[in-house]
């Protein structure tokens, strides 16, 4: 403390040599001059928050980076059994949401998730489940889809054991029986499901419930994960629709997947803008046909991913767009469809226009072959009348719970966002929500409040925007490119386009990730703090001397991902 | 070891020996290659010091303050308007009592625009607090930088080494590099005592305002400091030529003995005014030479010992106070002036801007010394074109 005596001193000799107090300044404790007050606040990155299925992305990007490919595949495990397959087909809203996209380009998330799981299997890493509980409750999973898959592997990892019912003879749903190989080989998606079975989930197949076994027969399970997916292919409602050389999509790619060769002669037609008529058309492409996808809609409307669309397009599939398909005559031994022209009209209630006829002459085209893609309805006539259905599909809340209490559902049958990665997340949820009621003893509510807590991303919940991204401090780097197989490869057959990108390939891109919201010890705060009142904790992060931090905001400034945030001081507000 | 460098470069490899921790600079020429020697050093690992890249000299002297403050041994380098854009911190630097060691080369001030040697940029600065020292050769300005540092941390004060432009800066000698054993020995590392530098642990409050009652108390500490320069030079000196053989001093004479003329000069006029003293006295004129090595603090009572026995004293001066005359010859009046019957005292100012001092120029200021009374002009004008 100061002394208490006043200070006198008579001359130079009492002096300092420079101009210096005379003691510590230590007790003058600075922080009370702080207005604002910096914390330390990891948040999500946006990439992670984005993610349908839950994965922790910007950790399993940041553990691949320091080389820990093996922890970086464990993380995204944490989250989803199926890394090979979305590593693939999944449309990485992560790198939508990707803050890099606003710098440059995103960084190319699904690329390095395909490269750290093609190299967990070369390097045969296993999962690590815990051993199955005493207790001799098993689960049932009616599906074995992304959603079903998931939902089993989730309660094998809380120590219950899974039945899965699989109405098919091969598992995976439409990841086995809808997406091509050339975009998903059937060996990525065998190695993981035989990872699946390696840890004890029990798989049953030709078994659809409903038919094969009872709806009964699921009495005897305690709680009951019901993911069928849609797979009942649209009619067109339309004239001659019924009569032979019109095929559904989904049920051509299933033919297909199932090493068929359905008879569709040279010129096909794909009615229809979605995933399985794009997906049917470049099939349609590899078995040697002429293809015109043609859409009601123009190109801005097509629910298919616009990635898909334009491979589709470069491949060689003609799309016409505003053609409304009104009936099918037969000609000899091909058939014409007469189309009706359309106009954009109004946004409707999903914001994209609707159409209306536009008027002038019908169009007719002759083909060989109609592929029906124009959507696909789910089917619960297996489900009893209790479990409640709306708008063709069954009414869950967040955690898959629906009407019945034993009874919970996801993917397809019970979303509106139907993706690879939707399913994922929603049997994870719903397998969190099974083991809760489980542990809780029966097929009680699980308490939602614990739920949440349980499912809350670390440190908050709005995801770091790009404006809090110091990008003074990243180089601007260009994103790593997809070898792909040539145009000329690629039509000969199914084998897969995209090639995968090289651990060289990988650990370049990796360096491009922001990490955002992460503390990541680069010690800018500790360097840039003009009071020295940032110090190391023994973790290797830092905490804050509010003692002697005046807030000047520096260390929030110079953060390059946006975990010290400047709040109004509370204390000082007063 | 003997190596054949430029001036510039001596002063990387005199830096390297001290052992500085932090370098920053400006790139201005004719000081160029000293810190860009020092940038490599520093990326090959030669010299361990954090080398910091800033955009101004205002901001090289602010960084090497700073890094001082905090303990570290500073050194920057600059020239003529980079010198100038110092100013005010070259004030802060030795209030602040900054053991900071800084190269000037000596360049002109435009405008117009010249890139050539001139005193007049470091004897602008002269009151700003900071040790001067002059050199005439390659030799004495490695030497002289590491002395710099040990003046500098003795006494905590800045010290600027001072050569000129392209005359020593761009010209290759062959310069003895000392050992690391000997540059050590005459260099430890910094002392830092308690309550001098920012220290984390023991925080106090620096540069603080200093009321009427106590700032000439301070002003006299950094004025005795100044003074104990001169003595710790002597020290360091002695030292430097235990170890190497090499002797400086405050000033050097040359054939002043019975000299009844003595020129002064500083930097690399003296070698050329070596010769020509050389010359004169073969022709029997009782010429002789003194070496200003040492500006700040101005060693009177060396000056005055050495002219106060001569009849007549010259000044070549390579600078200019306007309005008054040439800086070293008004120092040395001021000096002279209290010496009863001390020597008329002829100030000349030639090679301003880089033009050569050659060894004529040198005989025609001894021949007008020697033939003329004492000039009402305090500024005669040596190589004017008319
Ligand atoms: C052609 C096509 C391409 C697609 N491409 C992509 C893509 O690239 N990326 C993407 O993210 N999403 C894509 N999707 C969507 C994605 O495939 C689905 O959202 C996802 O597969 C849904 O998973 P699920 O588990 O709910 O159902 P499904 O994958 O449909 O699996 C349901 C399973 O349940 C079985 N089943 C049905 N009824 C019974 C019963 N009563 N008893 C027992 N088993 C039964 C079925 O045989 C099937 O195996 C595509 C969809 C299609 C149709």
């Amino acid at each position: 403390m100061a002394s208490e005596k006043p200070l006198c001193l008579k001359g130079e000799k009492d002096l300092p040599e420079l101009v210096v107090s005379l003691g510590s300044m230590l007790w003058h404790r600075t922080g009370s001059w702080r207005y604002l007050r910096p914390e330390y606040r990891e948040k999500p990155a946006p990439c992670g928050h984005a993610c349908p299925a839950g994965n922790d992305v910007e950790k399993f990007l940041r553990l691949a980076s320091e080389g820990d490919f093996d922890g970086a595949w464990r993380t995204i495990l944490a989250a989803s059994p199926l890394p090979g397959v979305c590593g693939r087909v999944c449309f990485h809203p992560c790198e939508k949401a990707c803050n890099r996209g606003r710098y440059d380009r995103p960084m190319a998330i699904q690329a390095i998730e395909r490269f750290l799981a093609d190299q967990a299997s070369v390097r045969g890493l296993a999962i690590e489940a815990p051993p199955i509980g005493s207790s001799p409750d098993r689960v049932a999973i009616i599906g074995s889809g992304p959603a079903g898959l998931s939902c089993a592997y989730h309660l094998r990892l809380a120590g219950i054991k899974p039945v899965v019912f699989e109405a098919e003879g091969a598992l995976g749903g439409v990841l086995r029986h809808g997406i091509p190989a050339y975009r998903l080989p059937k060996d990525v998606l065998d190695r993981e499901i035989a990872m699946l079975a390696a840890i004890g989930i029990e798989f049953q197949t030709g078994r659809r419930v409903g038919k094969d076994v009872p709806w009964e027969a699921m009495g005897e399970y305690p709680a009951v994960f019901a993911a069928a997916g849609a797979h009942r292919g649209r009619r067109l409602g339309i004239a001659g629709e019924d009569g032979g050389g019109v095929l559904g999509g989904l049920e051509f790619l299933r033919q297909v997947a199932l090493g068929l060769r359905p008879d569709i002669g040279k010129r096909v037609c794909v009615i229809g803008g979605g995933n399985t008529a794009i997906d049917a058309a470049r099939t349609a492409l590899r078995l040697g046909a002429q293809v015109t996808m043609v859409y009601r809609r123009s190109k801005a409307e097509m629910p298919a991913h616009p990635e898909e669309v334009e491979e589709a397009e470069r491949e060689g599939v003609e799309i016409r767009f505003l053609l409304a398909p009104a009936g099918v005559a037969r000609e000899g031994d091909g058939i014409v469809v007469e189309f009706q022209r359309m106009a954009l009209g109004d946004p409707g209630a999903d914001g994209r226009r609707t159409i209306v006829p536009a008027g002038g002459r019908n169009v007719f085209i002759r083909f060989d072959s109609i592929l029906v893609a124009a959507g696909e309805d789910a089917d619960f006539s297996f489900l009893p009348p209790a479990v409640r259905a709306e708008k063709g599909q069954v009414v869950v809340d967040e955690w898959g719970r629906t009407s019945e209490p034993r009874v919970f559902a996801g993917g397809d049958m019970a979303m509106s966002s139907r993706t690879v990665a939707h399913a994922i997340g929603s049997g994870r949820r719903a397998a969190m929500a099974i083991a809760r009621a489980l542990a809780a003893g029966g097929p009680a509510e699980p308490a939602t409040e614990a739920a949440e807590t349980a499912e809350a991303p670390p440190g908050g919940v709005e995801p770091v925007p790009f404006e809090a991204v110091n990008t003074a401090y990243f180089e601007h780097a260009e994103r790593c490119r997809m070898p792909v197989l040539s145009m000329a490869e690629r039509l000969k057959g199914f084998a897969e386009i995209n090639l995968g990108i090289s651990a060289d390939a990988a650990r370049a891109e990796l360096k491009r990730c922001f990490h955002c919201g992460r503390c990541t010890a680069c010690d800018n705060c500790l360097i840039f703090c003009p009071d020295m009142s940032v110090r190391r904790r023994p973790d290797g992060k830092y905490e804050i001397d509010y003692d002697f931090c005046k807030g000047c905001g520096v260390c929030g400034q110079e953060c390059p991902r946006g975990v010290v945030e400047m709040k109004l001081d509370k204390e000082r507000r007063q | 070891m003997k190596k054949v460098i430029m001036g510039n470069h001596a002063v990387s490899y005199g830096v390297r020996l001290a052992r500085a921790e932090v370098i920053a600079a400006y790139p201005i020429t004719p000081q160029t290659q000293i810190v860009e020697e020092l940038s490599e050093m520093c990326s090959d690992g030669r010299l361990k010091a954090k080398f910091v890249k800033v955009e101004s000299e205002h901001s090289a002297m602010a960084c090497c303050i700073g890094a001082a403050s905090a303990g570290a041994r500073a050194f920057t380098a600059t020239s003529s308007q980079g010198l100038a854009l110092m100013h005010e911190l070259l004030h802060w630097a030795s209030a602040a009592r900054l053991p900071i060691v800084m190269t000037n080369v000596n360049r002109a001030l435009g405008p117009g625009w010249n890139i050539w040697t001139e005193q007049t940029d470091s004897l602008a600065q002269r009151d700003t607090g900071w040790v001067q020292l002059y050199c005439e050769d390659n030799q004495e300005v490695l030497d002289s930088t590491l002395m710099a540092f040990r003046v500098a941390e003795a006494v905590r004060l800045p010290v600027m080494i001072v050569y000129d432009a392209f005359f020593l800066s761009h010209t290759y000698e062959p310069v003895d590099i000392p050992s690391q054993e000997d540059a050590d020995a005459l260099l430890p590392p910094r002392k830092l005592e308690k309550g001098t530098f920012m220290d984390i642990e023991d925080p106090r409050t620096f540069s603080n305002m200093t009321p009427p009652d106590y700032f000439m108390e301070m002003r006299f500490k950094l004025e005795r400091a100044m003074r104990r320069a001169k003595d710790e030079f002597g020290r360091a000196a002695g030292e430097w030529k235990k170890l190497t053989g090499r002797d400086y001093a405050a000033i050097e004479t040359y054939r002043c003995g019975d000299a009844e003329t003595v020129l002064v000069a500083a930097s690399t006029a003296v070698s050329t005014a070596r010769v020509v003293v050389d010359s004169l006295r073969g022709k029997g004129r009782k010429v002789g030479l003194l070496k200003m090595r040492m500006f700040r603090p101005f060693p009177y009572r060396e000056v005055v010992d050495v002219l106060r026995r001569t009849r007549k004293v010259a000044v070549l001066d390579r600078n200019i106070s306007f309005g008054s005359g040439g800086i070293f010859a008004t120092e040395i009046k001021a000096a002279l002036s209290n010496v009863p019957g001390h020597p008329p005292v002829y100030g000349y100012i030639a090679g301003l801007g880089g033009r050569d001092i050659t060894p004529g120029t040198i005989e025609e200021i001894f021949d007008r010394t020697d033939r003329n009374g004492v000039p009402d002009d305090p500024i005669t004008w040596i190589g004017l074109k008319p």
